[in-house]
């Protein structure tokens, strides 16, 4: 199966691959996995706790090449958004902005998990739900 | 008519995650050696179809149930439970130490260490060998009929975990041999 030009891109030089502290109070940790295929990954956010907009983003992922891709995309998508537009993320842009293939759907949906867990993660640790 | 029936049935076999592989290889061999095409080239075209098509379930049956991962994973969606694209989730702190462990084999994969790798060899089959002997008391109690969610539950989680740990073995085998 061929991959996307985009997809490639991302795969090669991939966007703020890296680790926060997860130990901060405006950071949020997801941690999600597809275990029909092993594939596993983490997605971090640092939110501005003043106006709630995401200032950094770090993914890790360990899988196909548009598990990775959809991540490090989700990074790029998610620097500067609030909170609560990045919960709109929706894995459909993912599929379209990467020319995913349908087989390869569910790496999207990984990356919106991932999202929505970290997302979830730093509303729980600020008292926000 | 036999492709109603599921693999189990078809070999007579009581389903179950545990099989008795001789009995299973010897009803294979008898049902390859009253169906397999090249005995029935003298019958009616109708009749080597259905010859056909007999040997090939064989074959799909036999392959799916022989490998103790493909069994279960079809025991599994008998019970009506989706292994493929299903979106199951691990507990979270399974997931991070695969996290810890894909992080240690891409440090391994960059600057092996014949030592570490060694270590890391021993350290994964430990894990397997333990997910192996965790799971058998569920496997023995299984029954087809009376299965709980719990036990579907803990052999689904157990199924997922293999398959991670199957990835970390392929990926560990492509690195260069010892030397």
């Amino acid at each position: 199966m061929a991959y996307s030009e985009k997809v490639l891109d991302h795969f090669n030089n991939p966007r703020n691959v890296g680790t926060l502290d997860k130990s901060k109070k405006n950071v949020g940790t997801g941690l999600v996995g597809a275990p029909e295929c092993g594939d596993v990954m983490r997605l971090q956010i640092e939110v501005d706790e003043k106006t709630g907009v995401i200032k950094d983003a770090k993914f890790k992922t360990f899988g196909c090449g548009s598990a990775i891709a959809s991540s490090s995309l989700a990074t790029e998508w998610l620097k500067g958004k609030a909170i609560d537009d990045a919960l709109q993320i929706d894995n459909m842009a993912i599929v379209e902005e990467l020319e995913l293939p349908p087989v390869k759907i569910h790496c999207s949906v990984l990356a919106e998990d991932a999202i929505k867990a970290a997302i979830e993660d730093y509303k729980k640790k600020n008292g926000l739900e | 008519m036999e492709n109603k029936q599921n693999f189990f049935e078809f070999f007579g076999l009581e389903p179950s995650p545990l099989l008795d592989e001789q009995a299973l290889k010897k009803k294979y061999y008898d049902n390859m050696r009253a169906w397999h095409p090249d005995l029935h080239t003298l019958k009616s075209e109708e009749e080597q179809e259905k010859m056909l098509d007999r040997s090939t379930f064989n074959n799909r049956a036999f392959q799916t149930l022989l490998e103790p991962d493909k069994r279960l994973a079809y025991l599994l969606e008998l019970h009506g439970r989706q292994i493929e694209g299903s979106g199951a989730q691990l507990p979270p702190d399974f997931l991070m130490e695969m996290m810890e462990w894909n992080e240690k084999l891409a440090e391994l994969e960059m600057d092996p260490h014949e030592q570490e790798l060694a270590a890391f060899r021993q350290k994964l089959e430990e894990l397997e060998n333990q997910l192996q002997k965790d799971i058998l008391p569920v496997m023995q109690a299984y029954r087809f009929h009376s299965a709980s969610e719990e036990q579907l539950d803990a052999l689904q989680n157990f199924l997922f975990k293999r398959r991670y740990l199957l990835r970390i073995k392929e990926k560990l085998s492509t690195f260069a041999p010892p030397s």
